[in-house]
């Protein structure tokens, strides 16, 4: 590379912002607030309890539409008497401080479901598709019911303890500070994951 | 003798199982003095990589003492206290000769299925699954190691195991991911998962002149070691990782990203993460990319991807228009072991770094099964496990 471009093209290793970019100099104030496209565990929690609300007020007002949807045959009383469990559930996961219990009472109710259906799937033979589809749907709600009980009984279990403080392991001879850049002839050491030249910081060569 | 036995999901066992014997001229037979749980034996233990049969030992973080070796081993003696590298190699292939161990071209008893799975085969591991040769692991009281002659590293008298034992992997790993990097000494470099990788690739950067290293984690108790190692800390679940790294980077972005955390990244508190999860559970989907999906995104154009996490099939939604049109280079692989440990172990002999720092637990082989639980729910602070006989 030559000199003249090297004193021509802007410096990338400069850290001054770009034009534009000025709002990142200013001094962080605070952590940044999480994204709204953020789910915590808790909000899963609260997410499956409007599903269960939803789904166990079609159940218990709309019985024979939900009975024509998913294709099952089953009497009105115990379609009514699923909505009631899926209601119950449904309030404890949006009340409750621990979503624990709810979550598995969700994943005993899929299951119950689940075998529901395939008792369907094989006395009635009309509709069969629309019961398979509903059985592949509530396998896919049980997948994430259960990981979402798994994921809340390990956070449980780890929060339970107050958290190890570990800022004695530094692991180096020396303050990080008085480490850094000790250890660069290594570099030399492994010629392929070099970056090609052309990538590099001009300022480096 | 005994050993940890995977028999499925959620299921390793202290077996006992018959002795390992010398099977060919150039093997050795090492009595185990220490060994550890590695983060990517829990993808074996949640069930997440396929190849594992029933009575599998598990295990590739191991060392000890040579107890047996094969006629043709001009290297170990009987009694030579070595650590031993996760990758199996045999020194003489085209990939060996480059350096490229963990992609030696003999070593994998299992070949012809690995050739159909990943196009070619890979190297030999320990404790990996029949698809890199369904090797016995080192969570046992006794190991056969193949190709003794060409890895196993011999360790001078004057170190504890504890010093040295991750020379066999984590430390080269994590150094390797670093040096992958390439760092300049104007780069920021940010650290995906500060579990016992990361905290060496933390290390790693820092040692090798990087201007900032950030640390991205969950866990307080794994914060506090990242920044014990020089790192600048972001809580994922208290921060949002981009807009953070953006600050700290004048809105440019870290020039060298390092996955760390690899295909069970936790990330319940992404709506990626969610769908991902889903289609995982139904096995439409083997990995959990939500780490690179980040790291793609945030890294500066013209910059480096470093994955040293373990990846096992498929990934969806990957950004790869962001990935090409933002000029990335990704570096990733099993890691090369014997490349780094000549240099790594005089770092160790020379006081400059301590790989002791990482170990959190020790217990016996016995509590396996148990500390798979611990390490592997962080219960108790737990980073890292090491086991003895
Ligand atoms: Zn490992
Ligand atoms: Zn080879």
């Amino acid at each position: 590379m030559n000199e003249t471009q090297n004193t021509s093209i802007p410096d990338p290793a400069n850290d001054k912002p770009m034009t534009g970019q000025n709002e990142f100099d200013k001094p962080s104030s605070g952590p940044a607030k999480p994204k709204a496209m953020q789910l915590t565990p808790e909000a899963m929690a609260k997410g499956l309890g409007w599903f269960s609300i939803a789904l166990g007020v079609a159940e218990l007002l709309a019985p024979k539409a939900t009975a024509q949807a998913t294709g099952v045959n089953y009497g009105k009383n115990l379609l009514q008497a699923y909505g009631v469990r899926e209601i119950a559930t449904g309030i404890g996961l949006l009340t409750s401080k621990d979503p624990q219990p709810w979550l598995w009472g969700r994943v005993a109710g899929d299951a119950l479901d689940l075998a529901t259906l395939a008792a369907d799937l094989v006395s009635n033979s009309h509709k069969r598709r629309n019961t398979a589809m509903a059985m592949i749907a509530v396998m896919g709600v049980t997948a994430l019911d259960v990981w979402a009980a798994e994921t809340a009984r390990r956070e449980a279990a780890r929060t339970a303890q107050p958290p190890r403080d570990y800022s004695d392991r530094v692991g180096m001879a020396l303050p990080p500070d008085e480490m850094r850049g000790k250890a660069r002839e290594a570099m030399q050491s492994a010629q392929d994951l070099q970056t090609p030249s052309a990538l590099k910081p001009y300022t480096l060569h | 003798m005994k050993a940890l036995c995977w028999h499925g999901k959620k299921d390793i066992r202290y077996d006992t199982v018959p002795d390992p014997k010398i099977e060919h001229p150039r093997d050795a037979i090492i009595k185990m003095t220490s060994c550890a749980i590695c983060g990517s034996d829990l993808h074996l233990f949640d069930g997440f990589m396929p190849g594992m049969e029933k009575g599998d030992v598990m295990g590739h973080e191991f060392m000890g003492e040579v107890m047996e070796v094969g006629p043709e081993n001009k290297k170990l003696k009987v009694g030579d206290k070595v650590v031993v590298p996760f990758t199996i190699c045999c020194g003489e292939c085209e990939q060996c000769r480059r350096g490229n161990f963990s992609v030696c071209e003999t070593t994998n008893r299992n070949k012809d299925l690995a050739d159909k799975v990943f196009g070619h085969t890979t190297a030999g591991l320990f404790g990996y699954t029949h698809l890199t040769g369904g090797y016995a692991g080192g969570q046992a009281e006794f190991v056969r190691v193949p190709f003794a002659d060409v890895a196993p590293v011999k360790i001078p008298d004057g170190l504890s195991d504890e010093q040295v034992l991750f020379l066999g992997d984590i430390f080269p790993t994590g150094w390797q991911a670093a040096v992958a990097c390439d760092i300049q000494s104007t780069d920021t470099v940010a650290v995906w998962g500060a579990g016992p990788v990361g905290q060496f690739a933390i290390r790693s950067a820092v040692m090798l002149g990087a201007k900032q290293v950030i640390a991205i984690d969950r866990l307080p108790e794994r914060l506090s070691m990242a920044k014990a190692g020089g790192a600048i800390t972001i809580n994922f679940e208290e921060e949002s990782v981009i807009e953070r790294l953006q600050q700290l980077t004048k809105g440019k972005g870290p020039e060298k990203c390092i996955d760390a955390v690899g295909m069970e990244s936790h990330a319940t508190h992404a709506i990626d993460g969610l769908y991902d999860r889903a289609k995982q559970a139904v096995m439409l989907e083997t990995d959990r990319p939500h780490v690179l999906r980040e790291m793609i995104y945030v890294c500066r154009p013209a910059g480096i991807l470093s994955i040293p996490g373990v990846y096992g099939g498929f990934i969806d939604k990957l950004p790869m228009g962001a990935l090409m049109n933002k000029g990335l280079t990704v570096r990733t692989g099993q890691t090369h072991v014997n490349r780094w440990t000549d240099d790594l172990l005089q770092r160790i002999v020379d006081g400059q770094v301590d790989p002791s720092f990482v170990i959190t637990h020790t217990a016996s082989l016995e509590q396996g099964p148990e500390m798979y639980k611990t390490f592997r729910d962080k219960l108790d602070g737990c980073i890292k496990v090491v086991l003895k006989p």
